[in-house]
């Protein structure tokens, strides 16, 4: 549609305030007679004084006399030789498709109530798979990509929360050699963040608790869901503290301070130290 | 509208000739209906093709029609949306069907003249159809076929202000093209 471009006559306005350009969408109106008597009139009187305008209607009358003199397509003669067979085949090949579409709406709704239990399950149970797939291949899309080094310059806590909290990133990030001075840095200033909050606190031995210790033992997802069901309850101080898996990021500032400033280290390797010393 | 009498023929349904009915129809509207699809979709074989699948819509509708308007009002109605949506769903292509020139030029002696006025049809119908598939139709039904603003109005399923708003543009656009052409030419 012309979304409100065209005036086709209906509104008419003060025909002494009009420009050529609010005529324009009706000159070609005006030279096949589709104007109403109002309009008309206004337009007629617009083309007294405008040479251009009546150009144009001259340019329609042109293109209704090329138009009216076009030539009928011709048809091949043989073309209505099997009409009547091509009409019958479209009815046929349209009611049997209409039979079928109508038969599976019946035995689909006959099933619904003869089967009305098993189906409402089944439908719950199919939209649950796909709302837990469909939540799963948003999580592993938005998964971060950031190295452990990246996330430790940016000083980006909240991403690196995520990032070990997701299986999949934590063993890259555990195994990812970063720079022992950019580790300490790092450590320092999470040790200042978490004395302020302790959420902070609370959340870095929840990601730290996941990770698995020598003896094999780490915190189930399931016990660290419980434990985050019992802080909303009842309040942080309702949680219990780890007792295998106690961090203490001095212990391991103390360790990161005995390597040089430039060698590399990984998490999991200054992590396994503090193990091994009985420290975590 | 006749009642549906199909008869088992070696085993495929077939349409009786003893229905005078609907068979008459479409005898009498199949020439007219496979020209104007021709103009609208410019290829003969499409053309018949649609034309057959409006009978066919006509024949399975047949109980939900009224009967006080005539069978053809249905059928130019059916035509003219399957030939739309052909265009929106096939895209513009140059035109296969031939124009009957002859009909119109035969009177003018001057074969030079003849020649400038094929050339201007072909170009004509060049700029028709590159205009949106409504457009076209609206141009076509209106301009070049001779149907009334009501007429066209109804066969598309629209108001006549919107069919005046189609004509404009398509007007507009072919003028513009064929100004550009004139001035090539």
């Amino acid at each position: 549609m012309c979304a409100g471009k065209c005036n086709n006559g209906s509104q008419p306005r003060d025909n002494a305030m009009k420009t050529c350009q609010d005529f324009e969408s009706l000159l070609s109106l005006f030279s096949n007679n589709e104007l109403a008597a109002e309009a008309r009139e206004a337009v007629a009187l617009h083309l007294v004084t405008c040479a251009a305008c009546r150009q144009k209607v001259e340019d329609y009358h042109e293109l209704k006399k090329y138009l009216s003199r076009l030539p009928a397509p011709e048809l091949p003669e043989n073309l209505f030789a099997d009409f009547h067979q091509g009409v019958l085949e479209k009815i046929t090949h349209r009611d049997k498709t209409q039979r079928q579409r109508l038969g599976l709406i019946a035995v689909l709704y006959a099933l619904y109530r003869r089967q009305r239990f098993l189906i409402a399950v089944a439908t719950l149970v199919l939209m649950m798979a796909i709302t837990t797939w469909l939540t799963h291949e948003r999580n592993s899309r938005s998964m971060p990509r950031s190295s452990l080094t990246q996330l430790l310059e940016k000083r980006d806590w909240t991403e690196l929360y995520y990032a070990m909290n997701n299986n999949d990133s934590l063993t890259n990030l555990l195994d990812e050699p970063v720079s022992a001075q950019l580790l300490q840095s790092a450590l320092k200033k999470l040790m200042k963040a978490q004395q302020q909050n302790p959420r902070m606190r609370l959340a870095l031995k929840q990601v730290l608790s996941r990770i698995k210790t020598p003896g094999g033992n780490f915190l189930s997802l399931g016990r660290s869901v419980r434990i985050l069901g019992k802080i909303s309850a009842r309040g942080y101080e309702s949680a219990p503290r780890p007792k295998r898996n106690t961090w203490n990021p001095e212990n391991s500032l103390l360790a990161l301070q005995q390597i040089e400033a430039n060698e590399t280290i990984t998490m999991r390797k200054l992590l396994f130290q503090k193990q091994q010393q009985g420290e975590l | 509208m006749e009642k549906r009498n199909f008869t088992k023929m070696n085993g495929e349904a077939k349409l009786e000739i003893a229905e005078p009915g609907f068979a008459e129809i479409v005898e009498r509207h199949q020439h007219s209906l496979v020209r104007l699809a021709a103009r609208l979709v410019g290829n003969a074989e499409d053309a018949k093709d649609l034309a057959q699948w409006a009978f066919a819509r006509l024949w399975l509708n047949r109980d939900r029609l009224d009967t006080a308007r005539g069978a053809f009002y249905y059928l130019r109605k059916i035509l003219v949306n399957l030939c739309i949506d052909h265009l929106r769903r096939h895209g513009r292509h140059e035109p296969e069907v031939e124009f009957d020139e002859e009909r119109f030029s035969s009177d003018l002696a001057n074969p030079l003249h003849q020649l400038e006025t094929q050339e201007l049809h072909k170009e004509l119908l060049r700029c028709i159809d590159e205009l949106k598939p409504k457009q076209k139709a609206t141009m076509i039904l209106r301009d070049v076929e001779g149907y009334s603003v009501e007429e066209t109005a109804e066969m598309l399923a629209c108001t006549s202000n919107n069919v005046l708003c189609n004509l404009h543009l398509a007007r507009e656009n072919v003028r513009r093209k064929m100004q550009q052409w004139f001035a090539t030419a």
